[in-house]
């Protein structure tokens, strides 16, 4: 099993990866919507407790593995400006079946959103809204 | 003991670093009252953030050792 984790502020990008023995490869990537709370957005700014967050998110992923057996995961969460249209988060799992795949996608965005410290800090509004 | 505040806790202390001189490990109690008499518009927070110790979320049981940084986790948002 391999875990990549990356917080950056860099636009996100995640390569294919050759992963023997995987007939499924499940991803998730999260996007900036244009609007929030019913207003206009160019972005959202997100901050991380860094060390922290990626030490959480590699022990989520770990925790999932023993739950539903996976080959790779990699998380790729962004940090800074993310304009409206990009990617806040890449997720992808590689696994045996679409089964685990899915279900790791799935139960580890639940845990982020409750307990990996990192925060959509500001939000920049549209100047004509 | 280095004390980190992130996203509206560093807006509510008005500082995302601070140093405290403290002697022994503290309660959670203890910090929170030792946070709020510096910062007072963090109560506003107290009771929906957590705190962590060296990088990990510290048990409502446990003490917080001062040779380890502590830190304000408000309610997160990210992905």
């Amino acid at each position: 099993m391999k875990i990549e984790v990356r917080i950056a502020s860099s636009p996100l990008r995640i390569e294919a990866a050759d992963v023997s023995d995987c007939g499924a490869i499940a991803r998730f990537d999260g996007i900036v919507r244009g609007t929030e709370d019913g207003r206009s957005i160019t972005a959202i700014e997100y901050e991380a407790y860094q060390p922290m967050a990626e030490n959480l998110i590699r022990q989520i992923l770990a925790d999932l593995h023993a739950e539903h057996s996976f080959a790779l995961a990699r998380v790729h969460h962004r940090i800074g400006v993310v304009p409206v249209g990009e990617a806040a988060i890449i997720l992808d799992v590689h696994s045996r079946h679409r089964g685990e795949a899915f279900a790791v996608v799935t139960k580890f965005m639940d845990r982020l959103k409750l307990d990996v410290p990192i925060w959509k800090a500001r939000v920049h509004f549209s100047h004509d809204d | 003991m280095r004390v980190l505040y992130f996203s509206n806790a560093a807006t509510l202390a008005g500082c995302r670093e601070e140093h405290w001189e403290v002697g022994s490990p503290i309660s959670i109690a203890e910090f929170w009252a030792e946070a709020v008499r510096r910062h007072p518009q963090l109560a506003g927070i107290q009771n929906q953030s957590r705190l962590a110790s060296g990088g990990e979320y510290v048990a409502s049981d446990r003490l917080l050792d001062p040779n380890f940084e502590a830190a304000v986790i408000p309610p997160v948002s990210g992905g």
